[in-house]
Order: structure tokens, then C-alpha cells, then sequence
């Protein structure tokens, strides 16, 4: 009787069992859920763009622009030009979709309304991170004798932690435009080439895909079409 | 006369013993015994959730763990893991002072950790048990929305009630393990979610283990 007892039990255990294995697989995969929320996005649908501008300003004040024949490469904090023919494609685009909204472009030293930066950013951030041994896991490993409190003066054995390191890319587009209109009188304290320009206008463009030459008449035009206010004739 | 009196008296106590279970009643009905339970569940957003994921979610999973007393009532423990996603096609929204055009990813991930008291209908040890369930807690809450890839939301862990009816089926009286069905309505209170609070029905089916 007493054998058939423990059989039941342990048939209940093993089932009881199963069902906890089972359980955790399940739990496992939904919680992958999550993460794996945005894998199937295309390349276009992974493009983000992002505009904001300065909600004083009357950009129907502004006539002229100008914009350099290169970009400002940003890498984290290094800065340099460049003109490659993706690029140059890019800022073309930028100039069409200014003229477009009745600006005119000019050289710089025709006295602009607007100055215009094109910043291609690559910025990569590093990080380590790292999983050390739990104190159980090291007692365990041992028998428990070598831990705390075990006749040798507190003794804890040291166990290397496991680092990994990570790497972060931040690479975008992003367009600035500044108030060269009402730029602020220089003084002999602070002289007008000393101090900060007033953004007006600021876009960025990310995602899969944005440094392609053929995509930047599409990029560009969608920061010009969710921007309406940026036009010179209100 | 003696004699006959004595027969007729422990006659009388057999019977009586024997109605009320006596040393026959299943040990189910005579001590505090447990249940575990396990759901796979599909999960239908109700009033302010529809605003923002209006699909049938069929990503959920249903805990449950119960101290059944002799009778008809349980105490115990609700968890789980709820997901929901939709994929909203690309519109211009605003982010503080900005304008973000994107293509929207939501997700709404929910681990409700409430306790739960039952009152079935049929004894503890009987082949099918429908019963009625209220459940109060809370709900830890993962609210992402993803633009394109660039993610941005809120989490924390909000207060939760959830009552529900179901059924448990043994298919014979004093088996342990058998299936189950529940309907649960759920709501969580998420004040600045955007879409107020969380509001569901969560439709499962799974397994039960009854034991000691």
C-alpha cells in the first residue's frame, strides 16, 4: 500500500514537475516577445524624423540662405568636412527644398538671412558590463567551506568577474539652420564672433538607409513636408 | 434491551458518520490542499486600450496558485505574462516641442502579481469545479513605443483588480491533474498612459494540478 502511495506521489511530482518546465519555456519565449518587437521593420519604416524650431521666429522675415559645399562630419568630438557624392547629393537636396519654399540661395559673404549646416553624425559610444560569480553559486562550488565564516579568518575566495564590452553606433543626419538676420551686436566684451547664433530650425534624420544617394530627395523632403512654417512668404 | 440499545445506537452513529463523510471523506475536503494552474490565454483590449492596441493579443500567460480549504473557498496567488503589440503605419506625432515622424511600434507588456479568493460551486474533490475568482493587486507595466527603432515609454508597478469566473474539469472525482478554462477581466489604473486605464479580457484554457 505504502509502495503504491509513494508511486502516486511521485507520478504527482513528476507532473507537477512538467508543468513547471513547462511553464518556464513558455514564460521564456513570451517575454522574448519584447525584444524582438521592431526586428521586421523595413528600412524605410525604420526612419525617424524629428524637427523643431524656434516658436518666436518669423520665418517669413528671412529671404536668403547660405550653405556650404561640404558637410560637417560629427564624430563624437571631432569635427571635420567632407564632400563625398552621397553627401553632395544631400546637400543638394537641402538647398532644392529650401528654394523650394521661396528662399534664395546665397554665398556667405552676401550677408545671408539664414546659415544653414548640414552635420553628418557618427557618433559610437563604448560601455563594459559584467557579471560576477554570486557568492551562493561560489559557495556551492566549494561545498560552502571556504566561504565566510568558515575558520578562516572570513576568508572570501575571489573569483574573476566576467566583463563584455558593448559598442553603440549613433550615426544620423542633422540639419541646422541659424539666425544670421538678427545676430547679436558684437561688443568689445564679447565680440560678435564669440557668441552663439540662434537656432531657428533643427532636423534630424535616422534610421536604416539615410546615407544612400537615392534616398536623400525622399529624407529630405520628408523634414520639409512636417515642417509648413519654414517658408519666406507667410 | 441493552444489547438492542447499544446496536441501535452505534447503528445510528455509523450512519450518521458516514453521511457527513466521517473517516471515507476525500482528503481533498478535509484539509487545506493546492492547486497550481497554467494558461496560455488570448487577451481582448476593452474601452481606452482599443485607442491605442486595438488587436487581439494571443501572446499571454496565465499563473496561478491556490490554497484550497475544505469547502468551497481558495486564497492564493495570480501572475503571469501579458504582451500586446500593433504596428502603427507612419504619422507625425508630437514629443514635447517636437515632431517626430515615424512609424509606431506599441507594445504594452503587463506581470500582474495579485492575490486571488475563490468560491467554487462543486467540493474540492470533485471532477468539475466551475467557480467565480476576484483578484486584487498589482501589475508591473512596460509601456515602449518604438519610433522606427527609437524607443521611448514608461513603466512602473500600478494597482490591479481582476475578477473572473472558470472551470476546472479532472475528468474524475480525486484526480489531481486536469484542464481548465477562465474568462478574466482585468484593469489596471495607468493615469498617464494616454489612453487611460488598462482594460482587457483574457480568454485561457490550460492545465491544473491539484494535490497536497
Amino acid at each position: 500500500m505504502n509502495n503504491v502511495m509513494n508511486s502516486l506521489t511521485q507520478t504527482k511530482r513528476i507532473r507537477f514537475g512538467n508543468m513547471l518546465a513547462l511553464m518556464l519555456v513558455a514564460g521564456t519565449a513570451l517575454t522574448a516577445c519584447k525584444d524582438n518587437a521592431i526586428n521586421n521593420l523595413s528600412p524605410q519604416d525604420s526612419q525617424v524624423f524629428i524637427t523643431n524650431y524656434d516658436r518666436t521666429a518669423n520665418f517669413g522675415q528671412y529671404r536668403t540662405f547660405s550653405l556650404p559645399d561640404s558637410v560637417l562630419v560629427q564624430a563624437n568630438n571631432q569635427a571635420l568636412t567632407s564632400a563625398t557624392a552621397t553627401e553632395q547629393q544631400f546637400l543638394t537636396s537641402v538647398a532644392n527644398g529650401l528654394i523650394g519654399r521661396g528662399y534664395t540661395r546665397v554665398t556667405g559673404s552676401q550677408k545671408p538671412d539664414l546659415g544653414v549646416a548640414v552635420i553628418r553624425v557618427n557618433d559610437t559610444y563604448t560601455g563594459v558590463t559584467s557579471t560576477p560569480y554570486s557568492s551562493y553559486l561560489s559557495n556551492s562550488w566549494y561545498g560552502g567551506g571556504y566561504g565566510y565564516g568558515s575558520g578562516y579568518g572570513g576568508y572570501s575566495p575571489y573569483y574573476p568577474s566576467y566583463y563584455s564590452f558593448y559598442q553603440v553606433s549613433d550615426n544620423y543626419w542633422n540639419v541646422q539652420i541659424v539666425d544670421l538676420k538678427n545676430k547679436p551686436v558684437g561688443t568689445t566684451a564679447a565680440p560678435a564672433d564669440s557668441t552663439q547664433l540662434n537656432v531657428v530650425y533643427d532636423a534630424e534624420i535616422r534610421g536604416e538607409g539615410i546615407f544612400d544617394a537615392n534616398s536623400a530627395d525622399q529624407t529630405v523632403n520628408a523634414i520639409f513636408s512636417q515642417s509648413p512654417y519654414l517658408k519666406a512668404i507667410q | 434491551m441493552k444489547k438492542i440499545l447499544f446496536v441501535a445506537l452505534m447503528g445510528l452513529t455509523t450512519i450518521a458518520h458516514a453521511q457527513d463523510g466521517g473517516i471515507f471523506e476525500s482528503e481533498f475536503n478535509r484539509y487545506v490542499t493546492y492547486s497550481f494552474s497554467a494558461h496560455y490565454a488570448l487577451s481582448m483590449p476593452l474601452g481606452g486600450q482599443r485607442n491605442y492596441i486595438n488587436q487581439i493579443s494571443p501572446a499571454n500567460l496565465v499563473l496561478q496558485g491556490e490554497a484550497m480549504f475544505p469547502g468551497q473557498f481558495s486564497l492564493g496567488f495570480k501572475s503571469g505574462y501579458q504582451y500586446a503589440q500593433q504596428r502603427v503605419p507612419r504619422q507625425v506625432y508630437t514629443v514635447g516641442d517636437q515632431s517626430v515622424s515615424a512609424v509606431q511600434t506599441r507594445t504594452l507588456s503587463i506581470i500582474p502579481a495579485m492575490l486571488t479568493a475563490s468560491f467554487y460551486f462543486t467540493p474540492n474533490n470533485a471532477a468539475l469545479r466551475p467557480y467565480v475568482q476576484i483578484a486584487g493587486g498589482g501589475a508591473y507595466v512596460d509601456d515602449t513605443r518604438y519610433y522606427g527603432a527609437l524607443a521611448d515609454g514608461t513603466n512602473g508597478f500600478k494597482g490591479a483588480f481582476a475578477p473572473a469566473i472558470g472551470l476546472k474539469y479532472y475528468g474524475k472525482k480525486e484526480k489531481g491533474l486536469g484542464g481548465e478554462i477562465q474568462a478574466q477581466y482585468q484593469q489596471i489604473g495607468l493615469s498617464n498612459s494616454g489612453f487611460g486605464n488598462s482594460q482587457s479580457l483574457l480568454i485561457s484554457a490550460g492545465l491544473t494540478f491539484r494535490g497536497f
